[in-house]
This record gives structure tokens, C-alpha cells and sequence, in this order.
């Protein structure tokens, strides 16, 4: 055959193939901004609901099946997914994708009641109703027989919804109205229904004592000392406003979290009468209540602590109140389990932009919490031995911002086991595992760890440019005797009683940072500013985009007036990183003002102190020079005005640099200082704030913040010498979406919504509003099924 | 063979013929069709507190004409005819009843800026990498741009501004433009007296060019003074903080070799010693923390004097609601305070306020809706499908109307968005324009 003609025939066949439809399968997705699910027990065959204790691990051999029910806030449908079978029930195959059970315009909740359900429950903000939709109508084989029911139409738009403990009523908050309505159910029927209007007074606002060692704590090895609680001191004005109840949570009473007031209201559950609220010092994003935990050692003892954990709506973090005894003292306090060098010690550390909250409770029985522990002499027996990812006992799950799920400790039922090798009866013996942290209220640390808590992993200093590991017998700190409740990492004696640099041995206090200490060092992020120079009478003003009071700029003017330490030192100055134009090198006054060197112009920075520093109202910040100010760090007496002459314009790049000290930045802490802009805009210092918050330590004076203590001996003649401390970091034990959602090395993005904690299967679900996904979740050990549907 | 040769000569003579009709190079190209939209990218209502005109700029995105358009429309002739129509969803194919003036500019405008008089607008416009001005009659709607013809073809003066060589070094202005913002003199230390403004735009390369209007015989022309580059690549959008008068810009997720974790901004200041010159500088970088995984920014709101930022982001596809100053202690590290899930593809942002609430409005591109978030809980109050190619939005604070430019199909849409205050989805009441859809946007 000629040669061309096949050459054309190959071409149409090829053109004949690209022009066929859909060459590659589309699959669309399956769930839409889903935003919030309940978990339903179907039996296969009839398509009716059951009790959700029937949908155990076995259950799926015997034709019963749990669904995940899932709200679509961007069709208003609900999903129904067959978490047994793997799939997304399709309420009409002739739709392309999975076609879902309509309900009403921007659903908000959903509840489902665990015992004979016959219902959902769906709440929607913008149609104003609480919708009943037959559980029938999510599974084919009972399609035909579900029922429709007329929503019960709320006088406000509603925000959370929950049952009766009896499941014999819903209640729901309605905050434009400040009431919460009960509504009773029968099946699918809705009945009476009555408005409970709440007050924004009562309940006493008080910070906790520190709580003893509970049990369920644990730490190796033997004789580490936790930090010790924080007693921060905090007052608290209620805000005369209307209440707005917005989260309801099941509790020995029902608990209203208020997104105005810094409330939980509570309403007792047969008398309908409020109670006196708990004053939390924060508007509530979220909340929940634990079961009862255990308080002693004695496994005969009944449990007799519970908490609250609850998000702060301002900006995620997470407090705790006790709810244990009614009559006691402590009932309602806001309990201080932060660590003491943070911001907000009256918040749980490591946990800022949580989204929502759940109580997991594996393997554990409030009613017999001692009954799955493990003990040291059975540790051998444990199928699955205790390890950091593996969770017994009584936890609580945060959805963060982050795209990840976090944990805190509450009751860890396998804590006795932990750090103890098998068949060993000495205590923290293990050598896989020595050491542990444990402590109720903190996060959970994920690994196994080897080395301290507080490891210093190395302490290095830079000079020109070249950077040598420090001696710890070396003479550029001294030796001080460490703080109370600090140790020695660095050039510690035997008992680390003594050391060159001393740090809280508690993870929580003082792990994972890079500090850097430089002589002299600039303030800000190490990237020069622009700003413009004005003559203002006897001064020079450097204006500019930046806040100075946030940098923490002292002027001469803040120091005269700040209390000690910052008292003792100098004034912050501005280095003015200048060129001298070519047109006036020739000059000899410009000369002498920006310094001759060998013959060649010298290219340092101008250097002038700072009298003042103020934040404009516009946002715009000055800082204030003498007119008459001399050039620092030059020979003889040059005025900065000589300087300035020799330029082209005002416009100035420019560094504020801290002066005889060095500046201590933390990777995570940051550059922590006390300035703030006063009444009338001037950067000051103030006295209110932690003493500990210091961002300078001066040579020969001892520099301590709430994480380390350390006294620099080495004051440079010249340069800009920096030290380097590297401390070890902690890993928490955390659930990161965003890595199992993404393709290769790459990440999906994830933002989770709501996490649900299925107790009869022991299984973790979590909803991922931006990959539009659940997912399910194992915790023993900690990780995700093969479960996920997008 | 004699043949064969002869009919090969044919086919090469017509192909020569083809090919030179094909370089004709003074073929200017079609005219776009007048009073018609043609990709729809940026809306201005003019006055803002209580509209009369609702300007559209539409930037010929796929080069089908010679030149781009703005169209200057009456809100109050719209506003009639909704009330003639009288139905639930009203649809207005032609625009001439309602076109008051209109003028033809470069290709690929993205954006337009008010002065603060009230009486020009400026728009960046990337076929001629420069700045293009236009007077317009606030009581009339009528646009001047010394141009000819109907609709006015711009006078290439107004389609660039004036080099200004004595403010010091020389610039120009380099890379596409993106966007535009304006504002006083007198509030970045000119002369408190001047009506003068200064203009930023900036471009997708990490530079900010500045403008400042000068007098010249007796008008205000705007003067290039000043450029910086050093920002972070890829801008797609830049947010104007009128108070603190910081433009921020945000940058897309081009490449995982190259992300940009930093928000830059850049502040203007007026030069003093000589009058008519200005100088940019960096205003500070916002490095967000505490999301997944804050690498690709859209838009920004500033409300509250600059202590709320509402921060629209394509990483996450959220609304971040960030709170007062950057952490102090880590400078220009921004946490948000609460993070508001969007629809896919978000584009653009838009405040509207009324009777002490606020809500913002996000054009889910991707996703085909508007997505309508509450501005202080961060909830969605309201889903809105129908819209093919939602990107620019203008709020009528007067009339609580959201106007959209649909981008896919070259149409605006009408939301009546009264009803949020009834805690009510908004609802679609009008489409202007006849659809041209355009399927192959993604």
C-alpha cells in the first residue's frame, strides 16, 4: 500500500479517537461543603432505622449497616453514606453523581435520636424551622414507604440544636430572642413546645486553684517535676448585653454556650429552670462535657471530676471549667492549665484556632472507669500495647484552623503502662520509652522520646559571618544558680543546679524554640524599613508605615519612665542605611559625616538614638530625634544634620537597633516586650504586663523569661556577634488532613468542620469542609481507615 | 507531470495570497459592538453612598475586538425598568436604554478607581502597560477622554500619564497591571489645601507604581513619580486601606517551587521639599500562621480603622477574619481569629452594611455562586446559584442591590440582598445584557 495513504488512514483513526466524547470519565464530587453529620444504624434488608447500639463492629455480617448522614450547606441536601458498604446511597441513578435527599436552605444541624429513631432532625437559619425527615427516605429499599411531615416553624432564626437525654424532646437556641425552646417529639410528631428565656446575670467569675496530681497522669523519668500550674490574675467585667445562646451541649444539665456574653447558661432538664450559669470570661464557639474521670488511685473509688472544655470565640483557644460537684468551691472556676510563659496562661497551650470540639471515650465506662486500665503486671497481656498514638480512656478532639485534628489528655487509661518495659516491675524502666509526659488538660504528645523534654540540642555563636559551637566550660555566659523550678541544659553541673543557661524542664514551658541573641541586635524581622524625615521644630521625625510600640522601641523619654529592668537600660537607636549621592562624595563635610575609611567611604550605618517612638492614630508610627543629635559610634562630635545634607531627599531606609544588649528572639515567643502605645500614642512600657516579658539582656545582668535564665559574660568591642540556641522541639500527637487529602509530595488543603466520636464502634469521624470530604478514623492506634468519601 | 506542477503552483499561489491578506498589519480590528459588555471585569457605583451610575469596565479578555470598553449606566433608568417589569426575575438583553455614555480604552483593563473628587476614574490597563484616565460628569454620567467617534476612542494622552524625570531617578513602569487604588494628597502630607490625588497601581511582577496629579495648565494630570519592585510575584489583586492608606497585594499559588507566604504592602508618602513628588515604601509583610496554608490571597476589607481585616483567601478557600495588630511579639505575624469556609474559586470581596450590621459577599467563581458570610460570627447566611461567572460586585447601600459582572457570559446580574437583615437568603431579580457564554473558562 502506498506509504501516504497509510499515513492518512493513521491520522483519521487518531482524529477519529480525539473526537470522541468524554474520552476521560469525569467523577463529581460527592459532597458539597458539608458541614455537619449524625450517624444512623440501618438494617440492609427493610431500609429501617435502628437503635445505634445495634451497628457494632460485627454488625455489618449481619445486615445491619451505620450511615454517616452529612448536611450540604451549598445545595441544602442531605448525604447519606454507607459507611459499612463504602458508598454514597444515590437517591435517584438516572442524575449523573450521587443525587441527595433534599431538605431545607442552609441546613445548620442535624440530630438523630440514638433509641428507636424514626426521624432526622434538621434545623435551617434562614428558613426559620426545625424539619422532621424520615429515616426511610435515605435508604432505597425503605424509599417508598417514608412519610413526609411539615417542619415546626421557630419564631427566630436557630443556632444549636441537641435531644432530651430521654430523647423525648429538642432543644434548641435561638439567639436573637436570648431563649432556648423545648420541643417535644414523638417519632416524627413534634408536640407542645415552650420558650425558656435566659438572663445574662448571676454566676461568679472565679480562676480555679491549681488541681493536684490526678492520676492519670504519668511522667518519667522518675522525679521529673512538671511545671507547676500558673495562678494568673485575671479580673472580668460581664458586659450588660442580651444574652445569645448559640451552642447547646448534653450534660447533667443542659449547657448553652453564649456567643455574646462570656457565659454558659445552664437549664435543669425536668424543672426547666435555669441554674445559676458559669461565668467562662469568653463568648463560646463550642463546648462539651466529659463523663466522669477518676481522682484517685483507688480503683473502688467512684470517679468524681468532670470538665468542661469550650473554644473562645474570639479567637479559637480552648479554657476549661470544673464541673465536678455542685457544692464545692471550685464548681464553675476557670482553671489555670496553661503554661506560665505564655500569653494566656488561663488557656490550654499549643491550641489556637480550634473550630470544634468532641469527647472520644475508648474503651472507657464511666461507671467502671478502671475497668479496661492498664496495669503494670497484665501490660504483657495488652493486644495493642500502650504507645503515644494509641487512645483508652477519656480524650478530647480538636478541629483546627490548621487543617489538623489535635488531642488533649483528660484520663489516659493506659498511663500506669507507659514508659514500663514488660515483665520489668521497675518503674519508667523502659528503654524504648523514657520518657513520658502525661498530664490532664495538656496536649497530647505524640512520640516516643529519647532525649529530655528540654533538650538543648545546640548553642552555637556567629561572628562575621562564621559560626563555631559553644564551649559549655566556655567563658561567654557565666555560671548562675538556676531559678526556682529551672534546670541546667547548658554547662550544668552534676545536679543541674548550676549551669551557663538554665530552662523550665517541662515541655509545655520551654521545648521547641530557636533563640537568637544578638548584640545590638535590630527589633522587627530583620528587614529594613522606609520611612521619610521631617523637620518638626527642635526635632527630627522619621515617619513610616510601621507600628513602633509593636516592635517594642524604647526611646530615651519610655526608659526614663519604665520600671525595672527595662529602667537599667539605653535608649534604642535608629541606623539610618544611607549611600552618599555621587555628586557630593567630593564634598569634604559629607565626607566626615559618613566616614572616610582608608581613603574610602565608610559604608555603616548612620547611628542616632531615639528620644521618642509614638503609634498615630492613621496607624502611621514616628520616631522622635534630636535635632541636634550626634552620629553614635563615630570619632568626634557629627551632627546628624551634617548627614543629612549631603542627601537628595528624606526618603531613608533605616533599622531600630537595641542598644548595650542583645536582643533575644524566639522562633515561636518572638521578640516579647512590654511596650505598648499609650493614651496618647507614646510607645511605653507597661507595668501591668508579665516581667518576664523581656525582648533584652544585658552583658553582666541575669536575663530570665517564664523559659530560660542565662547571664551573657561577653560584651564585643565591635561587630555584631549572635548566639544560637536550638531547643529541641515536641511533637503532638495530631491528625494532619491536609497531608492524606494531597496528590505526591504535595498537600491537599483541609479545613475541618465538626469531628463525631462513635462510641459503639469506637471510631472518629471527621468532616473536611475544603476537600468536601469524611473521613474515619481509628484510635488504636491513632489512624485513618480506609473509609473516605469526597 | 505537467499537470501535477501546475496544480501545485495553484495551491501555492493562493496559500501566498492567504498568507499575505493574513499579515496585513494595518488591520486595526473589529469595534467592539457599542452599549454591549464584552467580559465584564471591574464595577464602580458612582456616588458611592447614594448611586446614580454604576460603571463597567470590560476588558475584551479574549481579543475578539480592537479595544476594551467602560460604559457609564443609569442606575435609576434600571431601576424604572425593574418596576415596569414587574416579574420575579427580570431580564434586560439590550443595554441602550440604559447606556448614557461610553468610550472605548486598551484591551485587558482590570480594574477602575474613583478620584476622590468624585469627577475622573483611573484604570490599569495591561495592552498598554500603563495608566489610562477619564473624566466623567458626576451629574450627567457622561465620560470624557478627548477622544472621537462614537462610542470615544481615548486620545492616546489620556491612555498614559506623563513621566515625572525631576522627582529625582528616573522611572518607568514595568510589568502588567493588576489594580488600582486612590487617594488624597493632602492625607499623605501634600498641601492640605490641594484637590490633588495620588494613584497606586500595582503590577503582577512585585512592583507598585505611584502617580501624583499635578497642575498643568490649569488641570490635574496625573505624573508618574515613583516605582518599587522587591514585592512578592504573582499579584493578582491589591486591597486598599483608606485609612492607614496601605495597599496590600495579594499574590497566587503559581508554583510549590516559589510560594509566597508573605502579604506585602506599600505606603506613599508626599515629598515636602518639592511639591508634586512622592515616594513609596514598604509598609510591612504579613506572614499568616495558623491555617492550611495561607500561600494564596485574593482580596482584603479593612474595617474598624484597620483592626479587623476581613482576608480572602484561595488557601484555604476561606474568609479569615484577623483581629487588631499583628502579633506583637512576632511583628507581621497574623493569626486569624476566626476562618470563614467559602465556595470554590473565591474572587472577589465586597462589604455591605446597614442599620449596624455587616455582611460580605464573596464571588465564587469556580463554583458559580455567591457566597454571603455574616461579618461578625463568620456564618453563611446565604448560598446564591444562577450566576455562570460571578467575579466583580458593587454594593448600593441606598437600594441594599449587589450588582455582579459575570465574566463567563457578559452579562451583570441584580441580587436584592435586603432580605439578609431577615436573617433570608439573598435572591436574583434582574440580568442586563444578552449571554455570550464563554465554556471554556475554568
Amino acid at each position: 500500500m502506498n506509504q501516504s495513504w497509510v499515513r492518512v488512514w493513521i491520522l483519521a483513526l487518531g482524529m477519529v479517537w480525539g473526537c470522541g466524547q468524554n474520552p476521560f470519565p469525569i467523577v463529581p464530587r460527592l459532597l458539597a461543603r458539608p458541614v455537619a453529620m449524625a450517624l444512623v444504624c440501618f438494617d440492609r434488608q427493610s431500609g429501617e432505622a435502628l437503635d445505634l447500639a445495634n451497628c457494632t463492629p460485627t454488625a455489618s455480617s449481619q445486615g445491619r449497616s451505620l450511615h454517616a448522614l452529612v448536611l450540604q450547606e451549598t445545595r441544602g441536601e442531605i448525604a447519606s453514606i454507607d459507611l459499612d458498604a463504602r458508598q454514597v446511597n444515590d437517591s435517584d441513578p438516572a442524575i449523573p453523581g450521587a443525587t441527595h435527599v433534599p431538605t431545607m436552605a442552609l441546613p445548620r444541624a442535624i440530630v438523630v435520636p440514638k433509641a428507636a429513631p424514626r426521624c432526622a432532625f434538621v434545623s435551617s437559619e434562614s428558613e426559620r424551622a426545625i424539619q422532621a425527615i424520615d429515616l426511610r427516605r435515605f435508604r432505597r429499599e425503605g424509599f417508598a414507604r417514608a412519610e413526609d411531615h411539615d417542619p415546626f416553624p421557630l419564631p427566630a432564626p436557630p443556632a444549636g440544636l441537641v435531644l432530651d437525654p430521654d430523647e423525648r424532646a429538642l432543644w434548641v437556641a435561638l439567639p436573637e430572642r436570648s431563649s432556648v425552646m423545648r420541643i417535644g417529639i414523638d417519632g416524627c410528631i413534634f408536640g407542645e413546645s415552650e420558650e425558656i428565656i435566659l438572663s445574662g446575670v448571676g454566676g461568679r467569675f472565679q480562676v480555679g486553684k491549681p488541681e493536684e496530681e490526678a492520676p492519670g497522669n504519668r511522667y518519667c523519668p522518675l522525679g521529673f517535676e512538671p511545671a507547676p500550674w500558673p495562678s494568673p490574675a485575671i479580673s472580668l467585667d460581664v458586659p450588660v448585653l442580651a444574652p445569645a445562646p448559640s451552642v447547646l451541649a448534653s450534660g447533667p444539665e443542659l449547657l448553652v454556650g453564649d456567643r455574646r456574653l462570656p457565659l454558659i447558661h445552664r437549664i435543669d432538664w425536668e424543672s426547666r429552670s435555669l441554674l445559676p450559669p458559669l461565668v467562662t470570661g469568653a463568648p463560646i464557639r463550642d463546648l462539651v462535657i466529659t463523663p466522669m474521670v477518676p481522682d484517685s488511685l483507688d480503683p473502688n473509688a467512684p470517679p468524681s471530676r468532670r470538665y468542661i472544655y469550650a473554644i473562645d470565640d474570639r479567637d479559637g483557644s480552648v479554657l476549661v471549667l470544673d464541673h465536678s460537684d455542685e457544692l464545692s468551691e471550685q464548681f464553675g472556676a476557670l482553671l489555670p492549665v496553661g503554661a506560665a510563659s505564655a500569653l494566656r496562661p488561663e488557656r490550654i497551650p499549643g491550641l489556637l484556632g480550634a473550630r470544634a470540639l468532641e469527647v472520644l471515650t475508648p474503651r472507657y465506662d464511666e461507671a467502671n472507669p478502671w475497668a479496661e486500665a492498664c496495669f503494670p503486671e497484665r501490660l504483657s497481656e495488652r493486644e495493642v500495647p500502650p504507645a503515644p498514638s494509641v487512645l483508652r480512656g477519656v480524650f478530647v478532639a480538636a478541629a483546627m484552623d490548621d487543617g489538623s485534628i489535635r488531642f488533649i489528655d483528660v484520663f489516659d487509661a493506659d498511663a500506669l503502662c507507659r514508659g514500663r518495659a514488660a515483665g520489668d516491675p521497675a518503674d519508667c524502666a523502659s528503654t524504648v520509652e523514657p520518657y513520658v509526659y502525661i498530664r490532664r488538660h495538656r496536649p497530647r504528645i505524640g512520640e516516643r522520646r529519647l532525649l529530655p523534654w528540654v533538650n538543648l540540642a545546640e548553642v552555637a555563636l556567629s561572628r562575621e559571618g562564621s559560626a563555631s559551637p559553644l564551649d559549655p566550660q566556655g567563658s561567654e555566659f557565666d555560671t548562675i544558680d538556676c531559678p526556682q523550678g529551672m534546670k541546667g541544659v547548658f554547662g550544668s553541673d552534676g545536679e543541674r543546679v548550676r549551669a551557663k543557661i538554665c530552662a523550665s524542664p517541662d515541655p509545655f514551658e520551654a521545648a521547641g524554640e530557636v533563640w537568637r541573641l544578638r548584640w545590638q541586635g535590630a527589633l522587627g524581622s530583620g528587614r529594613p524599613f522606609e520611612g521619610v524625615l521631617k523637620e518638626r521644630g527642635e526635632w527630627w521625625v522619621l515617619e513610616s508605615g510601621i507600628d513602633p510600640c509593636g516592635l517594642g522601641v524604647l526611646g530615651s523619654a519610655a526608659i526614663a519612665e519604665a520600671p525595672e529592668p527595662e529602667r537599667s537600660g539605653e535608649a534604642d537607636a535608629v541606623a539610618l542605611l544611607l549611600t552618599l549621592p555621587v555628586e557630593r562624595r567630593m564634598d569634604r563635610a559629607c565626607q566626615e559625616a559618613f566616614g572616610l575609611v582608608g581613603g574610602r567611604l565608610n559604608e555603616a550605618p548612620l547611628i542616632v538614638q531615639i528620644e521618642d517612638a509614638r503609634l498615630r492614630e492613621d496607624g502611621r508610627g514616628e520616631l522622635w530625634i534630636k535635632r541636634d543629635a550626634l552620629l553614635l559610634e563615630r570619632e568626634g562630635e557629627i551632627p546628624l544634620a551634617q548627614a543629612l545634607g549631603c542627601l537628595r531627599d528624606r526618603v531613608v531606609r533605616f533599622e531600630v537597633r537595641v542598644r548595650g544588649a542583645y536582643t533575644v528572639f524566639g522562633s515561636r515567643t518572638g521578640l516579647r516586650h512590654r511596650v505598648k502605645s499609650d493614651a496618647m500614642g507614646r510607645c511605653r512600657v507597661d507595668s501591668q504586663l508579665s516581667v518576664f516579658w523581656q525582648s533584652r539582656a544585658r552583658p553582666g545582668e541575669l536575663y530570665r523569661n517564664a523559659a530560660l535564665a542565662f547571664r551573657i559574660a561577653l560584651r564585643p568591642s565591635s561587630g555584631s556577634p549572635e548566639f544560637r540556641m536550638v531547643f529541641s522541639g515536641l511533637t503532638l500527637l495530631n491528625l494532619d488532613i491536609g497531608a492524606l487529602t494531597g496528590f505526591g509530595t504535595g498537600r491537599g488543603l483541609a479545613l475541618p468542620v465538626d469531628v463525631h466520636w462513635s462510641a459503639p464502634i469506637g471510631r472518629l469521624y471527621v468532616l473536611d469542609v475544603s476537600r468536601r470530604g469524611l473521613l474515619e478514623v481509628e484510635v488504636e492506634p491513632l489512624r485513618y481507615t480506609t473509609r473516605r468519601f469526597e | 507531470m505537467l499537470e501535477k506542477r501546475k496544480h501545485g503552483l495553484y495551491g501555492c499561489a493562493l496559500f501566498a495570497l492567504f498568507l499575505v491578506q493574513a499579515c496585513w498589519l494595518e488591520n486595526q480590528g473589529v469595534a467592539p459592538p457599542p452599549q454591549k459588555l464584552n467580559f465584564p471585569v471591574a464595577l464602580l457605583l458612582v456616588p458611592k453612598a447614594s448611586p446614580r451610575f454604576l460603571l463597567a469596565v470590560s476588558s475584551n479578555f479574549d481579543l475578539r475586538y480592537r479595544a476594551g470598553s467602560l460604559h457609564v449606566l443609569s442606575v435609576q433608568a434600571m431601576e424604572q425598568a425593574l418596576r415596569n417589569c414587574g416579574k420575579e426575575f427580570c431580564t434586560f438583553e439590550e443595554l441602550g436604554d440604559f447606556v448614557v455614555s461610553e468610550a472605548l480604552i486598551g484591551s485587558h483593563a482590570s480594574d477602575i478607581a474613583l478620584s476622590s473628587r468624585g469627577d475622573r476614574v483611573y484604570l490599569p490597563v495591561r495592552s498598554e502597560v500603563d495608566l489610562t484616565w477619564i473624566d466623567v460628569d458626576p451629574e450627567s454620567g457622561a465620560l470624557f477622554c478627548e477622544g472621537t467617534g462614537q462610542p470615544q476612542v481615548c486620545a492616546p494622552r489620556r491612555r498614559s500619564a506623563l513621566r515625572g524625570g525631576d522627582c529625582g531617578a528616573q522611572v518607568d513602569i514595568s510589568g502588567d497591571p493588576v489594580t488600582i487604588a486612590v487617594g488624597r494628597l493632602a492625607e499623605i502630607g501634600g498641601p492640605k489645601e490641594s484637590p490633588a490625588d495620588y494613584i497606586l497601581m500595582a503590577h503582577r511582577n512585585g512592583r507598585v507604581t505611584l502617580f501624583v496629579e499635578r497642575e498643568i495648565d490649569g488641570e490635574l494630570v496625573p505624573v508618574l513619580v515613583d516605582a518599587m519592585g522587591g514585592l512578592p510575584n504573582d499579584v493578582v489583586n491589591a486591597s486598599f486601606d483608606a485609612e492607614s492608606g496601605r495597599l496590600w497585594t495579594h499574590s497566587a499559588f503559581v508554583s510549590a517551587f516559589r510560594p509566597v507566604r508573605e502579604i506585602a504592602s506599600v505606603v506613599a508618602f508626599a515629598d515636602g521639599e518639592r511639591p508634586g513628588c512622592a515616594r513609596l515604601a514598604e509598609g510591612g509583610r504579613l506572614s499568616l500562621v495558623g491555617v492550611d496554608d495561607g500561600l494564596e490571597s485574593r482580596d482584603a476589607l479593612f474595617r474598624e480603622g484597620g483592626r479587623r481585616i476581613y482576608l480572602l483567601m484561595r488557601r484555604p478557600e476561606a474568609l479569615l477574619f484577623l483581629e487588631g495588630p499583628a502579633r506583637p511579639f512576632v511583628p507581621w505575624e497574623a493569626r486569624p481569629a476566626r476562618v470563614a469556609h467559602v465556595g470554590s474559586g473565591p474572587a472577589q470581596l465586597e462589604a455591605m452594611e446597614w442599620d449596624g450590621r455587616r455582611w460580605l459577599v464573596v464571588s465564587c467563581f469556580d463554583d458559580r455562586r455567591l457566597w454571603f458570610i455574616d461579618g461578625e460570627r463568620g456564618s453563611t447566611q446565604g448560598v446564591l446559584p444562577g450566576v455562570q461567572g460571578p467575579y466583580a460586585l458593587a454594593f448600593d447601600p441606598e437600594r441594599k442591590w449587589l450588582w455582579v459582572a459575570d465574566f463567563r457570559e457578559s452579562v451583570l446580574y441584580l441580587v436584592d440582598v435586603a432580605p439578609l437583615a431577615e436573617n433570608q437568603e439573598p435572591r436574583l431579580v434582574a440580568r442586563f445584557g444578552r449571554p455570550r457564554p464563554a465554556q471554556v473558562l475554568r
